[in-house]
């Protein structure tokens, strides 16, 4: 694959934590995660639960984590060897909009001066008459107007309307990609709809990507195109989410697809049979072989001994997991 | 103009707390009061309070002399108001150096972390383990003859201003991991600018309760340091006030009580009016930290 | 038929702000019986919060109770919650009768006590029973929540989110309730998680044959869980019936969109969402409070508020336009 047509490449990034207060032991959040986005329009999903380490990964690609062992390169530069304007320019080409509206804003401040400053500091528009410009013209996108939010504080806004200036703000720098990590979770499911079509509409008008990072597969396949799907730091399957929701080859992304509640009461007698929560999460990161072997159903002991590695299954999928080797 | 609003706000916010804390209230009342004779009544005196044999001495309290006077002469009303004045500079040194030496630490030592961090939090702790009193009894008495109001706040604040630092520093640390941190860093802010819009809102009121507890210690360091004589004893303090009445002339047990009373009673009113206002201003703290949406 | 357990009766309430009054329950009559899964579905802002608040007796400055009754059946006879004072409330119906989950698990715990202490406060408060009684019967009772035995000398800020959250719900059930008022207890927990932690919910209520209220704006969970479902909207019970008839037969327009807004998996084509907000509860519409975002709305709708009717048996609606097919 030519350079040029890469946009993203995430190269064997591994994340390792401390924890436990007097003894000083290691886990490993991200463990050996590699995958490559093109340089075209598109809205890839990293999907998983709490604790599968997709927050870490993507603290450590938008440049807030430095990874003790890998890199992130954004268009052939290496993110965390990016120097003085280069950084700004990082920041015009990647933006991200986060799961809670409330916490993303400083509760002190009138969320119009993050508008602001992105709009200063990023985008370079130095008049505050062209900056006011610029901003109303970003938000009537999401559906709002620089009259509607002018002196308020966040918690005069609702959770919906905070978000819609939230994915604003990232949009005023018209980015190349959106890290969206969990965006609309808190968000009424009634109102979820209305935000991920403003996300297709950004990536149709302004050929941005996404990385949509969420727990829920009904939204992702909504509006993504490719899905990774991530366990406790580990991808465990990878392809198009067409293949992967229709004939899903990973038991967690089999339990993935079912926990989801459906509004169908016929499907509640198979919904209710839940599996085997997790225990202590540290427990699972610890397991030297497969970190689902305690809860998925087909286990073996190769599984508990012997961690499986990503194996390709037909052309654009791959699957770790030691029901398919 | 930003500076007229910046104004404006905290005429605000001390409304907002005013009206709504009871303690900040009460406390704020009361140390105006205090401030008013302290620094604006003594500035009527008829003569310096401080010489001896003025008025007759061990008067009881009347209409001309309101509480008093001492054995040395000295009107107890005058000697007061001026010990208000003195004990209260010696403080607000104090305060001054110590709490923004903590902020400055504790800042640096929050934002900074790894063995910035580490190297301050030592010195911050060898500065809590040390005794202070025995350590500032040591230096006052070395430094004895050079000793001004502004000597001994600057002494009595080399022990108080680990504690602001490491609550700083704490503020800082959970601030740092709070989501519009992110936001500042991707909305361009620079480091300075993050520090003055996004740190700056939160830490200041911790800062000011800090600068208040600061000043209560350091009076009450100097009122233990008077008594032991190791203070400005030829001026005027709260502490030196009743050095002379009970250490030196047992006024008590002579029936002169106006004399050792009226600085306690003082000292204690200051006390509890400092403690108030830290204690409202706490409370009113609180809730806004954990402010979420409406 | 089911016994009757909680009785709601023109209740009327909501919040001070400065000298308006959000008007967030608005005379509200409601029945729920024993051994049943009663869901409250409705977007945020709805009033459900206030009304679990009210029922459960957690009146709180700037939250007033203007009008009405919350009879809860104790020992066979009917006892206003509202009327009791707050200790009452705390010593004898509390964690005793009534149970309450709230959204986050932080507003239970308390970050200085170890998770064993909470549960011997509770055991020891209502049952009597000494520290090392308590901490025993407690890890006995994890394990069968399938929490790790781990989890009791932990701090609350040690666990994870969904882990807080199984806590909280243990400690609700600890002394087995009448009643379990559960306020979107699984927001923001992911998918897998939200399933565990209902499914053990339901299980414990259909263990113990009491009464579940689930409050939440997920209509896919209450599919999942419910017997009956109310609908509110804007402090208005608008809807109320049997689950499986709501989901085959939704009469109020409101329902209709609310089932229809989700995304369904398997749904790859462009669709609009909902349109509008709730109003303002502070100057609410007149007539219908749907009446604005209504597709069928005509002109009774703006002048008239319309009282919820028997469309069949155990299913109610609030809305002319079907008031008037069932006349019909």
């Amino acid at each position: 694959m030519k350079k040029d047509n890469i946009l993203l490449k995430i190269d064997n990034i591994i994340k390792i934590f401390k924890y436990g207060v007097v003894i000083g032991k290691k886990f490993t959040a991200v463990d050996s995660i590699s995958f490559i986005m093109e340089n075209r329009p598109q809205i890839l999903t990293i999907a998983g639960e709490s604790g599968s380490g997709k927050t870490t990964l993507a603290r450590i690609i938008l440049g807030f984590l430095q990874p003790e062992i890998g890199k992130v390169i954004y268009r052939n530069k290496d993110v965390y060897k990016l120097k003085g304007k280069e950084k700004i320019w990082y920041r015009k080409e990647v933006q991200a909009v986060f799961q809670d509206p409330f916490e993303a804003f400083n509760p002190m401040r009138k969320i119009y001066t993050y508008l602001y400053e992105t709009t200063k500091n990023i985008v370079g528009i130095e008049e505050k008459n062209d900056i006011d410009e610029h901003i109303n013209q970003t938000l009537e996108m999401v559906g709002l107007s620089l009259e509607e939010i002018k002196g308020k504080y966040p918690h005069e806004f609702s959770g919906g309307q905070l978000q819609r200036v939230a994915i604003a703000r990232a949009l005023l720098t018209k980015p190349k990609l959106i890290i969206a990590d969990e965006p609309v979770s808190m968000i009424d499911a009634s109102l979820r709809i209305n935000i991920l079509n403003i996300f297709k509409e950004i990536e149709e008008k302004f050929s941005t990507s996404f990385i949509y990072i969420t727990h829920d597969l009904a939204t992702a396949y909504y509006i993504s195109d490719e899905i990774i799907i991530m366990y406790r730091g580990v991808i465990v399957e990878k392809g198009p989410i067409e293949d992967v929701m229709k004939e899903p080859l990973h038991p967690y992304t089999t339990l993935l697809l079912d926990s989801i509640p459906v509004p169908d009461i016929t499907y509640r007698a198979k919904w209710l049979k839940a599996s085997k929560l997790s225990g202590l999460e540290i427990k699972e990161f610890l397991i030297k072989g497969c970190k689902y072997s305690d809860r998925c159903p087909y286990s073996s002991d190769k599984c508990i001994r012997e961690r499986p590695r990503l194996i390709k299954i037909d052309k654009n999928r791959e699957v770790a997991c030691w029901l398919y080797s | 103009m930003r500076k007229i609003l910046l104004l404006k706000n905290i005429y605000e916010i001390f409304k907002s707390i005013y009206l709504t804390n009871i303690k900040f209230r009460i406390g704020f009342i009361i140390f105006i009061i205090i401030l008013f004779f302290g620094f604006i009544v003594s500035s009527f005196a008829p003569v310096d309070p401080t010489r001896w044999y003025t008025f007759p001495k061990d008067l009881p309290p009347s209409f001309e002399h309101p509480l008093g006077t001492t054995t040395m002469g000295r009107s107890v009303f005058w000697m007061l108001v001026e010990s208000i004045k003195k004990s209260l500079i010696i403080a607000f040194t104090t305060a001054m150096i110590a709490s923004h030496v903590g902020l400055f630490l504790g800042m640096i030592a929050g934002l900074k972390g790894g063995v910035v961090d580490k190297v301050l939090m030592m010195i911050t702790d060898v500065f809590i383990v040390i005794p202070s009193l025995p350590v500032l009894i040591l230096l006052v008495s070395l430094l004895k003859d050079y000793l001004n109001l502004y000597l001994l706040g600057a002494l009595i604040s080399i022990f108080s201003w680990p504690w602001p630092s490491r609550q700083i520093r704490g503020i800082v640390l959970s601030l740092r991991e709070r989501g519009f941190m992110k936001t500042a860093s991707l909305s361009g802010m620079p480091f300075f600018r993050i520090i003055l819009l996004e740190i700056m809102p939160f830490v200041l009121g911790w800062h000011l309760i800090n600068f208040t507890n600061t000043i209560l210690y350091s009076i009450s360091s100097e009122a233990g340091l008077a008594i032991l004589g190791l203070s400005l004893l030829s001026d005027a303090t709260l502490g030196v006030m009743i050095y002379w009445a009970h250490m030196q002339w047992y006024a008590l047990m002579r029936g002169i009580w106006w004399w050792v009373v009226s600085p306690v009673v003082t000292l204690i009113l200051i006390f509890t009016s400092l403690y108030l206002i830290s204690i409202g201003l706490s409370e009113y703290l609180n809730p806004r930290l954990r402010q979420r949406g409406a | 038929m089911s016994e009757k357990t909680l009785l709601i009766e023109n209740l009327k309430g909501g919040y001070l702000l400065g000298n308006k009054y959000v008007d967030a329950v608005s005379n509200i009559t409601m029945l729920v019986k024993d051994n049943e899964v009663l869901g409250i579905a409705g977007e945020s802002g709805c009033g459900k919060s206030t009304l679990i608040k009210m029922i459960y007796g957690y009146i709180k400055y700037p939250l007033i109770v203007k009008n009405g009754k919350v009879n809860l059946k104790m020992n066979n006879t009917w006892v206003n919650i509202l009327k009791l004072n707050e200790e009452d409330r705390r010593k004898n119906i509390w964690w005793k009768y009534i149970s309450y989950i709230p959204q986050n698990s932080l507003n239970v715990l308390n970050p200085t006590s170890r998770i064993k202490d909470h549960f011997a406060e509770i055991l020891s408060l209502h049952r009597g029973l000494k520290k090392e009684e308590a901490y025993e019967l407690a890890s006995e009772y994890l394990k069968e929540m399938e929490l790790p035995i781990e989890v009791l000398n932990a701090y609350p800020h040690q666990l994870s989110g969904g882990m807080r959250q199984r806590v909280v719900i243990a400690l609700a059930l600890l002394l087995k309730p009448r009643l379990i008022l559960a306020d979107e207890p699984t927001t923001a927990l992911d998918v897998i998680i939200q399933r565990g932690i209902l499914t053990l919910l339901l299980e414990t209520q259909r263990k113990l044959k009491n009464t579940l209220i689930l409050v939440t704006h997920d209509m896919g969970i209450h599919a999942m869980l419910t017997d009956r479902i109310a609908i509110m909207y804007a402090g208005k019970i608008i809807e109320v019936g049997g689950t499986k008839e709501i989901f085959n037969n939704p009469l109020h327009p409101y329902t209709k969109i609310l089932i229809e807004s989700l995304v369904k998996i398997g749904e790859k084509k462009l669709r609009r969402g909902i349109k509008g907000m709730p109003p303002d509860l502070t100057a609410p519409p007149s007539g219908c409070r749907f009446h604005p975002r209504c597709p069928l709305a005509t002109e009774i709708c703006s002048l008239k508020e319309p009282y919820l009717i028997k469309a069949s048996n155990d299913h109610f609606v609030a809305c002319h336009k079907i008031n008037e097919g069932i006349k019909l």
